[in-house]
């Protein structure tokens, strides 16, 4: 225990020096909080050693054998749970303790002061979240997973909790908009209100959908430009925009999130309309709640992702005309060609959906692959 | 954590108030091992007001049972607390040492 602490003492020191000079602070607690868990295991650990081999001398005794006392080990899962921040020996050293405190992601102490629960949307989180920032707080990335969460395992789950996410956005850009709130950044004006603004592709996806359609079956150019003026403008946009995704992700595939972006234009326009009608117009909004089981009832939700389906059907006949015009030479050739690139990448943006659909969460794919296997 | 050693013929009993931990774990060690030297060698641990009990006192505890054995005697425990049952089931010493009611039903059986 003393060469534990005085090894944290030290560790506390250096977190210190590197703090005033400049660390990051999210950095340096964790690697204090990494120290103080790896004490606690060493020290869990030497316990149980001792207490193993105790057990061992007593199982010896010839004398009122426990007939469990043979099958008696003390695993890992109880090693772990004896080390954690509560259970830890280390907790009994009240400087330690206090240092742990001191540490603490979580202000449960502010919590009353500061009761930022924000009710005015579906999204409580993301509305808090920007109410804590009015109010002069700062928020810092932590590298610590303190909490796990359930996820949609199925395509109806994951739609409603996807409108209810969009629903609730946009009503806090109804009511409490970023871009006038009192107390945010300019960076954080931006940031909350590029979230909101996102939600409003549902309808330019509808464009950016029928454009290639219309050139292909009649002939219409979505845009009177092909030239170098169009190229000028859309290409250093696009580029810089693949550019800063890249840079963003941080080497994470972003792809299927390019998917959903587009493929889930429905549900952004329904959350649209609802979110519109519930605040301007003062109806209910229908609460769309996850189910925490993670899977609903029922087979693939077919019903529910009719438009994708019909724009995938949609594509593809005009695919087919857009061809057949260019056969018998009533088309463009560079118009046609661009185009048809483009109907190309609306099918595999839009080929998740169909993906998801199918899939039958986690559980069920192992249990594929594991009859594969054997 | 306070501690309090009640001798008796029968048996003796050692009562632990507030939080078996690190810094109060050689009071208990060196409390059972008196009491085992001086030929006491049944020995109830009254946890009825223990708040807390981490590895150093699980140890102390396994501890004192061996030394008990190893003197032809045991030691038991008595009003375990939801907290500390909580530990005991983790680390399955549940089925070392086993739980009684009250102080007097610990060696009730002869």
């Amino acid at each position: 225990m003393r060469s534990e602490l005085t090894a944290l003492r030290d560790e506390v020191a250096g977190a210190r020096r590197l703090i005033a000079d400049g660390a990051p602070i999210g950095e340096v607690t964790y690697r204090v909080q990494s120290a103080v868990d790896a004490a606690s295991r060493r020290l869990v650990s030497r316990d149980l050693a001792a207490l193993q081999a105790d057990l061992d001398v007593i199982a010896r005794l010839p004398i009122e054998r426990d007939s469990e006392l043979d099958a008696l080990v003390i695993d890992e899962a109880a090693l772990d749970a004896l080390a954690t921040r509560e259970m830890s020996p280390l907790g009994a050293v009240e400087s330690v303790s206090a240092l742990l405190d001191a540490l603490r992601v979580d202000r449960p102490g502010e919590a009353q002061p500061v009761q930022p629960m924000a009710t005015i949307s579906v999204t409580e989180d993301m509305a808090t979240a920007m109410q804590l920032h009015s109010l002069g707080w700062r928020s810092v990335y932590h590298h610590e997973i303190l909490a796990h969460g359930l996820a949609p395992e199925d395509l109806r789950t994951m739609l409603t909790q996807r409108l209810r996410w969009a629903q609730g956005t946009l009503q806090v850009m109804l009511r409490d908009n970023p871009l006038v709130k009192k107390g945010l950044s300019a960076g954080q004006r931006l940031m909350y209100f590029a979230t909101m603004w996102s939600y409003l592709s549902g309808f330019t996806a509808l464009v950016y959908l029928a454009a290639p359609v219309i050139y292909l079956v009649f002939g219409v150019m979505p845009v009177t430009a092909w030239s170098v003026d169009f190229f000028a403008r859309f290409l250093p946009y696009f580029i810089i925009n693949q550019i800063l995704f890249l840079v963003v992700a941080r080497g994470i595939k972003t792809w299927r999130g390019q998917q959903y972006a587009l493929a889930l234009f429905p549900v952004w326009i329904e959350a649209c309309v609802t979110a519109f009608a519930n605040v301007v117009l003062k109806q209910p909004l229908g609460f769309a709640v996850t189910k925490k089981d993670g899977r609903a009832e029922g087979g693939p939700p077919w019903r529910q992702i009719w438009p994708q389906l019909t724009a995938i059907v949609v594509l593809v006949l005009a695919l087919g005309i857009g061809l057949a015009r260019i056969a018998v030479g009533t088309a463009d050739g560079t118009g046609t060609l661009v185009n048809t690139v483009w109907v190309v990448y609306d099918l595999a943006v839009l080929s998740v959906i169909i993906q998801a659909a199918l899939y039958r969460g986690p559980q069920a794919t192992l249990t594929d692959e594991r009859q594969i296997a054997s | 954590m306070n501690l309090t050693v009640t001798p008796g013929s029968a048996y003796a009993v050692i009562a632990l108030e507030g939080r078996l931990t690190a810094p109060s774990v050689p009071r208990l060690r060196s409390a059972i091992s008196e009491l085992v030297d001086a030929g006491s060698i049944r020995v109830v641990i009254d946890l009825s007001n223990t708040e807390f009990v981490d590895s150093s006192g699980l140890g102390a505890l396994i501890g004192g049972l061996k030394s008990a054995r190893l003197a032809g005697g045991d030691l038991r425990i008595a009003g375990v607390t939801e907290p500390v049952r909580r530990v005991l089931k983790l680390t399955n010493l549940d089925r070392v040492l086993r739980e009684y009611d009250t102080v007097e039903a610990a060696f009730d059986e002869r």
